[in-house]
């Protein structure tokens, strides 16, 4: 029924076709804020969409069929569940649809021989670990107070985050996770903060390396809908939200450098998890008379 | 008049000078260049300024950025690296052992600089060349990455060592008179290329 407006057709396949540009160019701010950060001058505001077409346009040397596939599926599948929330579907099927984008990544990681790929395999899956529950969480809180899973019902709900705030906390928490921002830049990171620096990507190379990075950018532009839903309904708010989460995500990745998976595990569960479940009772109390 | 296939072809060639990822590969020289080209990469110099990032897999490289002679014991690793990049990539040669051998010249494990293994694009000179110079070198060698080249033979050194970064299309001859009339010092005198599959 809902599938059948050309209008919303419209705006999702031009959505998940944008997404990426926006995300690049978030992105490209965030390099520019945290270069400022350590006052130097950073690269231009377009850099990562020049280094996702130079990897495009790479002459890519040969890969293994099978972590191909898997690179080529998690594009897909973390585009599909963009897809999915802009349609006003199911939002725990399309956090459930990136996580199976998430573990395809993590498992044509894992599939090559380098050591350095399947440490930062194996410290990609801890991430997992600490994000997915926290995502499902948030998700439950949306649904309690919305009464409904659909993104179409949860949208309609006026700015959840006014009523459940530390649900912000949780969210700041998912997006420095989906960002692979300090203390979660333990698998891959793109700058020297970690001792391991290119892990998972170790053996990706030109148009490879590229749909790992296209795959990581929906996951993003998902956690961006994600955190703009709680402040559905008022545009102006949604938007706050969305940059002071971002803000602070950068804050905290430059003024904390070399954290382990224990601190990622920790501040994960501890923080965002505390809060995700302050929120989830809050929701349930509050909620209760809505739905 | 210009199409949009025109204008994609021009947004990938400025993707491609804008975003010169760097492979680090020290030949083995006393190791001073290799701490030059480290500083060129701290904040202080930003060269993230130019896109450049460092990257640990020749695969994921665009510039291969060598110093120190190359010797017999890692010509064919030189070689491997190279072959590893896919193009459009580039080579900076830094300082005066990847030039011409330096010091090392001579010696008999020491084939001469970087350009009798791999074709080199630009030869920043020094010993060791200071951080501005190597950024300068790397900004150089970026535009030639606009497009993919055809395969090219080792070029060789860059003639008489001169202060500023110079390209290495007009070599001078190395085996020639000097301007100055006096005898070449480094002398001609090189051995042979290893086998590369020894």
């Amino acid at each position: 029924m809902i599938a059948l407006d050309p209008r919303l057709i419209a705006l999702v396949v031009l959505g998940t076709l944008v997404a990426p540009v926006g995300v690049g160019l978030l992105l490209g701010a965030d390099r520019k804020v945290t270069a400022a950060m350590q006052l130097r001058v950073g690269p231009p505001l377009l850099q990562p969409l020049y280094d996702l077409t130079k990897l495009l346009a790479k002459a890519s040397p040969a890969t293994d069929r099978v972590v191909a596939g898997l690179l080529a599926g998690q594009v897909v599948l973390a585009a599909g569940a963009l897809a999915l929330v802009l349609s006003g579907g199911d939002l725990l099927a399309a956090v459930l649809v990136l996580g199976a984008a998430k573990v395809l990544f993590i498992l044509a990681a894992a599939a090559v021989e380098s050591p350095y790929a399947q440490l930062g395999a194996s410290r990609e899956l801890v991430i997992l670990v600490a994000m997915e529950p926290l995502l499902i969480l948030v998700v439950i809180a949306y649904a309690v107070a919305a009464g409904s899973f659909a993104t179409s019902a949860i949208a309609s709900r006026s700015a959840l985050v006014l009523s459940l705030p530390t649900l912000g906390l949780t969210l700041a928490v998912l997006l420095a996770a989906a960002l692979r921002k300090s203390p979660f830049d333990l698998a891959s990171s793109h700058h020297a903060h970690q001792e391991l620096v290119k892990g998972s990507t170790t053996e990706m190379a030109g148009l490879w390396l590229a749909a790992a990075e296209l795959g990581h950018w929906y996951e993003t532009a998902m956690l961006l809908v994600v955190i703009a839903l709680a402040a559905a309904q008022m545009p102006l708010l949604a938007v706050v939200l969305v940059a002071a989460t971002y803000g602070l995500v950068v804050v905290v990745d430059n003024s904390l450098p070399r954290a382990t998976w224990r601190t990622a595990l920790a501040v994960a569960w501890g923080l965002g998890g505390a809060a995700a479940i302050v929120a989830l009772v809050t929701a349930g109390i509050l909620g209760g008379g809505a739905a | 008049m210009k199409g949009p296939l025109d204008l994609v072809r021009g947004w990938v060639r400025r993707s491609r000078t804008k975003s010169p990822w760097l492979v680090h590969f020290d030949c083995g020289g006393c190791n001073g260049c290799d701490i030059e080209v480290l500083d060129t990469l701290t904040p202080r110099y930003s060269a993230e300024r130019f896109g450049v990032i460092n990257v640990g897999d020749p695969r994921q490289g665009d510039l291969l950025v060598v110093t120190g002679p190359a010797n017999r014991r890692n010509a064919a690793v030189l070689r491997a690296v190279y072959d590893q990049m896919s193009e459009p990539k580039a080579v900076v040669a830094v300082g005066s052992c990847a030039a011409h051998g330096g010091i090392f010249r001579g010696s008999p494990n020491v084939l001469g600089g970087v350009g009798e293994v791999i074709p080199v694009d630009v030869f920043v000179n020094g010993c060791p060349p200071a951080p501005w110079k190597i950024l300068d070198g790397v900004v150089q060698a970026a535009p030639l990455l606009a497009e993919a080249r055809p395969a090219r033979a080792p070029t060789g050194g860059p003639g008489r060592p001169s202060l500023v970064v110079q390209p290495a299309g007009g070599r001078p001859s190395l085996d020639g008179p000097e301007p100055d009339g006096s005898d070449d010092t480094l002398g001609s005198e090189r051995p042979p290329l290893p086998e590369a599959s020894s």
